[in-house]
């Protein structure tokens, strides 16, 4: 494999602390080995794709920015295309975050940053080579949109895709249209209008009882008098107001994020109003305020806008991001099948072996962790990978007295509260925590093996801290759960033995509490400093 | 008639359960006896090992001389093969993992009921038990396995067979519910209500279905967790597997697995009241498991 390692200084940020020059020379067997000022401009995605292109290279890792901000800032994510575009595959790009988990956190000891930095980029290093590529399928976007919920933003979003040439299903859980605010009959009018229209179909006293698919191609189970019917829609609004009760009903199903209020919430960074981690899912906010029947309408048609901007396309492509199964392996127990909270596993019964349903399938990875024989593998984080990168991050700490922690690091959660402490260490002083702390970014709580964390003890590491979302705020709905359910029984399982289950320990993080999870580190360390040394 | 290929056998810490399933081979073992010569074994009185082209040893090595002996027979044999769990994985003998070395022989000489002013031995001409159970391969290299507690007469005989032809030994790397016959309902249903409110023992059940899969009746089976290779005998006699073929493929951690595996799918508190989980995970396999590992390092010993 040809492996291409590209720095950032972060504008003088990174290499402040971090001897990235120093770092750069130390991969003298990459075929590209580049320090950039920062990555993200014309200049450099041209600079970068040209080595590419040269060199043919099959793996890249970018040591800088949070791979978060690939995500956001728009010049990053125009750079993962255009490698996409050159033949690089998206599990083959790796990021070493020394930018948030580095520079802005261990800031006044340079030495043992750039030796904690490598380590960094060694892991990512290991994931470019231990990850699998992934496929791609293409949909041709259905013309069609399932509103769910006929609240005054449905009968707004349902008005504006008929006039955009979508057709529009309207599920609703009561008899009727829910139109509280309309004092005039001016509703009753747009009402008519929409129920008149050729487009249209509506179901009332009924609810939305299955999915799968992708953005352009789902597959909607409505049910209505214990009839069901299977309807094809190519994108999907959520209008579903204060309705919690339908929200939490909905959540398991499109597998969405709400808030401790139980309403709806976008993704982390999510710049727009009403996205969802799923482009083909948008949904109209609730806002508690005296002006709701002007902003209802605004936030349905903006969602309706960029719902069908998206459908609107000739052709989408989806990464295939699943659960992979080894058939040499598997003996069709059905762990995989009782485990999965969204119905893609299921067992071929005469041959005796698992099978995926890619279509349902969200590679949350909590069936890897379930599988007794280890014939089950995650796509982007797979078994071989998280446990080199164990090893890795095993091998260098810093002699100060400092407990060595590994904080698995969900990746919705964990792993991005680690970059709200590098921006809580702008403004407050203070902001660090231990350089013995590793971080490795994992899928999902549910990802976590007990396997893992045997591992990391017997490598030597003193504590095993798990990030992990909030009760109820799951991207994969049971990951967190279930992952406490495995740790609740293994450490009952310790303590039966005798052995001191204190160094294991879960951190409920939210993605932007960063100064909550800077002080869990904290005490963390220092609660095993007080332990027995190992 | 072609040459005999020439074997040596022994049993280090064992129990000699696997030498016996050698002899259930009855009428079997003068096909054997056809095709390999016997140089040394327990069940022949000769006391120095020979050059061999077979080597087969059952049991875990536990004291020093276990250790010497397997030495030897790693020299003078072509091919080791470790025969049996304890040898392949440590089993039952490698529970002793769990505790310390002097905690055994306070337990084994001293502590017992039947005790009467007992003494823990200090003759220097018996050989000393050494501080952890291991299993062969983590003494010497081995070329072939034969798992189970104890392996099954039939697969003792198709390894030897494969041995003298030439072949590799090939193990199984399915789990064990590939081979068994039991009918899984509700473990294929995509639902993920808990299979039973409680876990019990087979005896407790008013009406053990006998078709039915165990952990559908609420009875703990070590079947997902363990390599194929038995045929499923034990679920087939209405008795839930315990696991002794040993971890499946690429697995150290077998009770660990366990856990992962059922916390999804028994209630917790019931596995806890009812089954102790290393007993029964880590039953065949606690000496190649990071379990036993850790649970050695200062800072999680077990209280003694």
């Amino acid at each position: 494999m040809k492996k291409g390692l590209f720095l950032s200084r972060n504008f003088g940020r990174i290499s402040e602390s971090v001897d990235i020059d120093g770092l750069a020379a130390a991969y003298p067997d990459l075929a590209v080995t580049r320090v950039y000022d920062h990555l993200f401009g014309q200049t450099q995605q041209h600079d970068i794709i040209q080595h590419v292109e040269k060199e043919q290279l099959d793996g890249i890792v970018f040591a800088g920015p949070s791979p978060s901000q690939f995500d956001t800032d728009l010049e990053g994510e125009s750079l993962i295309k255009a490698l996409k575009r050159s033949g690089v595959n998206q599990n083959r790009i790796a990021f070493a975050n020394l930018d948030a988990q580095i520079a802005m956190v261990h800031s006044d000891q340079r030495k043992d940053a750039t030796s904690k930095a490598r380590l960094l980029i060694d892991t990512a290093l290991a994931k470019v080579e231990h990850c699998h590529d992934v496929a791609s399928v293409s949909v041709v976007p259905n013309r069609a949109v399932l509103v769910v919920g006929g609240t005054l933003g449905g009968i707004v979003a349902a008005r504006e895709l008929l006039g955009r040439g979508y057709k529009t299903i309207v599920v609703e859980t009561s008899a009727a249209w829910r139109t509280q605010f309309d004092a005039a009959g001016k509703i009753q009018e747009v009402i008519s209008q929409i129920e008149g229209h050729s487009h249209f179909e509506g179901f009332f006293d009924a609810q939305v009882t299955d999915m799968s698919g992708w953005c352009g191609e789902y597959t909607v189970q409505i049910t209505a008098d214990g009839q069901t019917k299977d309807i094809i829609v190519g994108g999907v609004l959520l209008c579903l107001g204060q309705d919690t009760d339908w929200i939490d009903e909905l959540r398991p199903i499109m597998h969405l994020d709400t808030d401790d209020d139980g309403f709806l919430v976008g993704p982390a960074g999510a710049g727009a109003k009403g996205k969802t981690k799923d482009p083909g899912i948008w949904f109209v906010p609730f806002e508690a305020s005296d002006d709701r029947k002007k902003i209802e309408p605004a936030d349905a048609r903006a969602a309706v806008a960029s719902l069908t901007e998206a459908l609107d396309r000739g052709s989408i492509e989806h990464p295939v991001l699943v659960s992979e199964v080894d058939e040499t392996i598997c003996g069709g127990c059905g762990t995989c099948v009782k485990t999965c909270a969204f119905s893609a596993s299921g067992v071929d019964i005469d041959k005796k072996i698992s099978v995926i349903d890619i279509k349902r399938c969200v590679g949350c990875g909590n069936c890897v962790t379930a599988c007794p024989t280890g014939a089950r593998n995650l796509v982007t984080f797979p078994t071989e990978y998280v446990n080199s990168a164990i090893d890795i991050l095993s091998r260098g700490a810093t002699e100060n007295g400092e407990p060595k922690v590994l904080a698995f690091l969900c990746k919705n959660s964990g792993y991005l509260a680690t970059d709200a402490v590098a921006d809580a260490a702008i403004s407050i002083p203070g902001q660090k925590y231990s350089i013995n702390i590793m971080p490795l970014r994992i899928e999902c709580g549910g990802n976590i093996d007990t396997l893992y964390i045997l591992r990391a003890f017997d490598r030597g590491f003193d504590g095993v801290a798990l990030v992990v979302c909030k009760d109820r705020h799951c991207h994969y709905v049971v990951g967190n759960t279930d992952m406490e359910r495995r740790l609740g029984l293994f450490r009952a399982v310790l303590r039966s033995r005798g052995i001191d289950d204190n160094r294991m320990r879960i951190i409920h993080s939210a993605a932007n509490e960063g100064e909550a999870l800077n002080e869990e580190f904290n005490i963390f360390s220092e609660e095993l400093k007080k332990m027995e040394r190992r | 008639m072609a040459e005999k290929v020439s074997m040596a056998t022994t049993w280090l810490q064992g129990c000699s359960g696997c030498h016996m399933s050698l002899l259930d081979l009855h009428k079997g073992l003068t096909d054997i006896i056809e095709l390999v010569d016997i140089k040394y074994s327990p069940i022949i009185d000769i006391k120095e090992i020979p050059q061999v082209t077979v080597g087969l040893i059952e049991g875990a090595v536990s004291n020093e001389e276990n250790e010497v002996i397997l030495k030897q027979f790693r020299e003078r044999s072509e091919i080791l093969i470790a025969f049996g769990t304890c040898a392949c994985s440590g089993g039952i003998t490698g529970l002793r993992n769990l505790v310390s070395r002097e905690a055994v022989l306070q337990c084994g000489y001293v502590d017992t009921p039947t005790t009467v002013d007992g003494k823990i031995p200090s003759d220097p001409v018996l050989p000393k038990l050494k501080k952890e159970v291991k299993a062969i391969n983590h003494v010497v290299d081995v070329d072939y396995y034969i798992p189970g507690c104890p392996p099954l007469a039939v697969n003792i005989k198709e390894a030897l067979l494969d041995v003298v032809e030439g072949r590799e030994i090939k193990q199984k790397t399915r789990n064990l519910c590939e081979a068994c016959g039991r009918i899984k309902e509700k473990m294929l249903v995509a639902q993920r209500d808990f299979l039973s409110d409680e876990v019990v023992s087979v005896h407790e059940l008013d009406h053990i279905d006998d078709k039915l899969c165990f952990l559908e009746q609420g009875v703990l089976c070590m079947g997902p967790a363990t390599r194929e290779g038995c045929g499923a005998l034990c679920p087939s006699a209405n008795v839930p597997c315990r696991g002794c073929q040993g971890p499946p493929h690429g697995i150290y951690d077998q009770g660990a697995k366990l856990i992962n595996c059922l916390s999804s799918i028994l209630p917790a508190g019931g596995m806890m009241f009812q089954e102790d989980i290393v007993g029964v995970g880590y039953c065949h396999s606690m000496p190649v498991s990071r379990f036993s590992h850790i649970s050695k390092q200062k800072g999680m010993v077990p209280n003694e």
